[in-house]
């Protein structure tokens, strides 16, 4: 599967979907199947273009890429070095302020908890004493967020989504076959009101996943 | 022997078995139903493909299976030595079986020489034996003409595959040889449309994946090609197109079959069934005799599914074998949706552009569906990862997907009656066999009525529930007067009016209009069935009783009457010719269905001509020099039109006959139709002394002139004229490649010489 050209994943797609056309029909879902074999038959005209486009692009094309790709290396490198420093001077730049910032908000929430226990007098009403904590612990969350910016990896996050979207497509695909089982053999009218969107969900998590996942 | 020469034996004989063992013919019936049927009394009915009209059903039409005529000369063979009509059925199915396996085994070495021989060998018994197939033997398509082309395509496409990539002469004369022998196969213009569409896809995916380049050398290499089609298709394009032009504009906009889009709808299928294989819904695996489960179905997707799979598991970097194919295959499989949602929205579209709309039936286009298909299948597999027993797996498990080829599925699904009791294999009652004798003691060219109107499926077609059958009426076949069916227009083309039928829904009896009705159709014998369905026996009481009273009166006699049909003849007073004047005495004799010489005596004022086949604007009148009526042997003389009806001498070919595209004809301008249906023509003789010399006409004491008409339908003349055409055309490629052969292969004297030679010279 390493080496499958990305055409090759709407073309699986189109065949699962084919093998499910093959089962419903035997179970006698006619209109199911019917479906099924469209959406198929959409899978596959899509992996053809794909493929067109594959067999497009010239063979050559990696080696005329090359020089730009090692002007792409070098000024990824540089931007790494840059990058770094960049990165470094700006924690402590934040370090810095929040350093100064410290001073200011312990004294803010200080005279905001003076002012609170004044207004507590004044005010008793206890819904107001409660949004005012949710303000000060949304308050604290931030200054945490502060405290962390520097350390968010980009490239990371980027595995991560794609680690969630096949997740959540895998998720979805026995949570498919449990609902495709109920519908045929108990109550497809059910089944039927979210099943067209189901699909289209796990089909738009693995989509995401392929193009997240794919290198040139 | 060889294990070549032992396999392709063993091939021969699993086809033998399989026509004639498994799914043999019931003995004693004979294949017909819907637009189809096996010939009956073959040699009487072979020749009329000779001409381009074809006049023994009916009223006369232009005849397209000029271009069948090889087919039925095979079937007149085998029936003069001595095949019963069971057996040249099985025949006919061998036929297709080999010719479509080797057609394909030979197609795909042109196409890619790399295939292996276990993809070659069974994807060509795919090719034969497929669900496609199977729907094409469990309805009387195969039997007749419909489906000749399904053999040529894959050698039709894998040649102009190659001249397209790299031309040479030898093989432009294999492709010229092929394809005039494949024109047979065009009874159809549509599929001849459908291969041309399909050409022009395929060069335009070419061009698309850079497989050919777009240059000069492939712009001439695609010119020659095409017209080198057209020109060999000229000798039935051309008739095609000059006697169909007043319908041509009727036709392209789909008005003479109802509603366009109600009919698409009608004729898809569902989107499953196009990737099973299935042309229609009304065929197997849809409809399955042995089981009401859908496994089959669902096996029957195994088909798209193997094609998938074998891409999955394609090499790297190989798409360009084989992505043409699947392009092709691809765009095929979305215009098969045809009318099923969601492709109904474009496809109602492109089938409504002008000749687009050739394609409104599914065989059309699907006939080429198992060639691309199965080419894609072989290329895919043969540029694939899998291992060999993983590439002759898939493959046996496809061939084995039409299970009923092999338990004797054709003749059970033929033999089958459908829930209103009509079946394939029928029997037509003696009783009709009885009457031959009394309709066919002379060629008088008159016309058997066929009555009364029963039109229950489709107009045009009759149904005989008592014996099972539904379609074009066969009974034609028995008789050699003109048949007119009740259940067709008066106008077969123009659809101009039903007669019979209107007149026994004007609910009146009036037995000198019902009279007229016959004479205008120039019939002799009435053929009232009993054998319709009960409702139309039920609700033709009209008609029933006017042939009771026509009897009562004398106006006709009953000759014979049984439980199918009650045949009754016309009084020798009220006979109306095929040709007569309206006003002069007119003697005529037939030569064959295109051609009549019509004698008109004493002619001083303009008269009026008639003749009772349907109206055809290339229907022309020649003026004979030298006019003599010496030839005429009398058969019969009609006293209420002084018409002398002449015997008939049937000449196939006079090489004179071309010579009518270059004459001129007369009275063109005074070319009408009468009686709804029939051609007319006023003749002045003043007009013909002004315009011919003397020797056009014989001048007579008191003034008159006689004259000799020829009545010719000029179409013929092109065929004649593009047959030659073809035929030189084809002499020259064998020449060349006789001579290429003679070239290749060393002389054996010569050979046997140097080779004694040789061992001298080496001493």
């Amino acid at each position: 599967m390493d080496d499958w050209p990305p055409s090759n994943y709407p073309i699986l797609i189109a065949l699962m979907l084919l093998v499910a056309t093959a089962a419903t029909l035997a179970n006698g879902d006619e209109k199911l199947a019917e479906s099924l074999a469209i959406y198929a038959y959409y899978f596959l005209v899509i992996g053809v273009a794909i493929r067109f486009f594959e067999l497009s692009i010239p063979e050559d094309t990696l080696q005329r890429l090359n020089p730009a790709k090692k002007r792409i290396s070098l000024f990824s490198s540089s931007l790494k070095h840059h990058g770094l420093i960049f990165i470094r001077n700006t924690a402590i730049m934040l370090k810095n302020l929040y350093g100064r910032l410290k001073l200011y908000l312990r004294r803010a929430i200080f005279e905001m908890k003076v002012r609170i226990s004044d207004f507590k007098r004044q005010h008793p009403p206890e819904l107001i004493v409660v949004r005012i904590r949710e303000m000060i612990s949304a308050i604290r969350r931030q200054i945490l967020k502060l405290q962390r910016l520097h350390i968010v990896n980009p490239g990371k996050n980027i595995a991560l989504i794609s680690e969630i979207s096949m997740n959540i497509a895998i998720f979805l695909s026995v949570f498919f076959i449990f609902s495709l089982i109920y519908g045929i053999t108990i109550d497809w009218w059910f089944v039927k009101g979210y099943f067209y969107n189901l699909i289209l969900t796990i089909l738009g998590c693995l989509t995401l996943y392929i193009v997240l996942r794919v290198r040139f | 022997m060889g294990n070549k020469k032992i396999l392709h034996t063993g091939i021969v004989l699993f086809f033998l078995l399989l026509s004639f063992v498994i799914n043999k013919i019931p003995d004693g019936t004979f294949i017909a139903g819907g637009d189809f049927y096996q010939l009956i009394n073959i040699n009487n009915n072979i020749e009329r493909n000779f001409f381009t009209w074809f006049n023994q059903a009916g009223q006369g039409q232009y005849n397209p299976l000029i271009v069948a005529l090889p087919f039925y000369m095979i079937q007149d063979i085998l029936y003069n030595i001595g095949f019963s009509y069971a057996n040249i059925a099985n025949s006919i199915m061998f036929l297709f079986f080999i010719c479509s396996f080797y057609s394909f085994y030979f197609a795909v070495r042109i196409i890619n020489e790399n295939v292996p021989d276990n993809i070659r060998l069974l994807s060509s018994a795919i090719y034969a034996i497929n669900i496609f197939t199977f729907t094409i033997f469990t309805y009387p398509w195969w039997i007749a003409h419909h489906f000749i082309i399904y053999v040529f395509i894959p050698l039709l496409f894998a040649y102009f595959e190659r001249l397209i990539i790299r031309c040479s002469g030898k093989d432009v004369s294999f492709f010229i040889i092929l394809f005039l022998i494949s024109t047979m196969g065009f009874n159809n213009l549509a599929f001849f449309a459908a291969l041309l569409f399909l050409q022009v896809l395929f060069i335009v995916i070419l061009l698309a994946i850079k497989k050919i380049p777009l240059n000069l050398r492939t712009i001439k290499r695609i010119m020659l090609v095409f017209s080198l089609q057209l020109i060999l298709s000229i000798y039935f394009i051309l008739p095609f197109f000059t006697s169909q032009l007043e319908y041509v504009s009727k036709i392209s906009t789909g008005k003479a079959f109802g509603d366009f889009i109600s009919w698409l709808s009608y004729t898809s299928n569902n989107a499953y069934g196009i990737l099973s294989f299935v042309m229609t819904g009304d065929k197997y695996p849809m409809v399955n005799l042995y089981s009401k489960s859908n496994i089959f179905v669902a096996i029957s997707l195994g088909y798209t599914i193997s094609i998938l799979y074998a891409i999955m598991y394609q090499k790297r970097k190989q798409e360009k074998y084989w992505l043409h194919y699947l392009t092709v295959f691809l765009v095929l499989l979305f215009l098969l949706m045809r009318g099923t949602a969601p492709f109904d929205k474009i496809n109602i579209f492109l089938y409504t552009l002008p000749g687009f709309n050739l394609f409104r039936s599914p065989d059309k286009l699907f006939v080429f569906y198992p060639f691309f298909y199965l080419v894609l299948l072989s290329l895919l597999l043969c540029h694939s990862k899998l291992s060999k027993k993983m590439i002759s797996a898939i493959l046996i498990f496809i061939l084995i997907i039409p299970i009923p080829f092999y338990i004797g599925g054709i003749p059970a699904y033929l033999s089958h009656e459908n829930e209103k009791g009509y079946k394939y294999t029928i029997q037509i009652p003696s009783e009709y066999y009885t009457i031959e004798k009394i309709v066919n003691k002379d060629d008088k060219q008159l016309s058997i009525i066929s009555l009364p109107y029963s039109v229950v499926n489709s107009l045009n077609w009759a149904n005989y529930p008592k014996w099972h059958f539904v379609g074009h009426d066969v009974l034609h076949l028995l008789y050699n007067k003109y048949y007119i069916s009740a259940n067709t227009y008066d106008h077969p083309a123009l659809e101009t009016n039903l007669s019979f039928k209107e007149y026994n829904e004007a609910n009146r009896i009036d037995k000198y209009k019902f009279l007229k009705i016959l004479q205008k159709f120039s019939g002799k014998y009435i053929l009232l069935h009993n054998d319709i369905e009960k409702y139309w026996i039920d609700n033709s009481k009209i008609t029933y009783n006017t042939i009771k009273e026509l009897e009562a009166n004398n106006i006709i006699k009953k000759l014979d009457e049984n439980e199918y049909f009650a045949l009754y003849e016309l009084d020798e007073n009220y006979l109306i010719p095929l040709v007569f004047s309206d006003k002069n005495k007119l003697s005529f004799k037939k030569s064959s269905p295109v051609k009549y010489e019509v004698y008109l005596y004493n002619l001083k004022n303009k008269t009026n001509i008639e003749f009772h086949q349907s109206y055809n604007s290339q229907w022309k009148l020649y003026l004979k020099s030298n006019p003599g009526n010496s030839l005429c042997k009398p058969s019969g003389y009609y006293k209420n039109s002084k018409t002398t009806e002449c015997e008939q001498t049937t000449q196939l070919f006079e090489i004179s006959d071309i010579a009518y595209i270059w004459q001129n004809s007369m009275s063109d301008d005074t070319h009408k139709m009468v009686n709804e249906y029939a051609n007319g023509w006023i003749i002045d003789p003043e007009y013909i002394i002004a315009n011919y010399p003397e020797e056009y006409y014989n001048k007579n004491p008191d003034g008159s002139i006689d004259i000799e008409l020829t009545l010719y339908f000029k179409p013929q003349s092109y065929f004649y004229m593009g047959l030659m055409i073809s035929g030189i055309a084809f002499i020259l490629c064998i020449r060349y490649l006789y001579r290429d052969w003679k070239k290749k292969t060393p002389n054996k004297s010569t050979a046997a010489t140097s080779s004694s030679e040789k061992p001298y010279g080496k001493v």
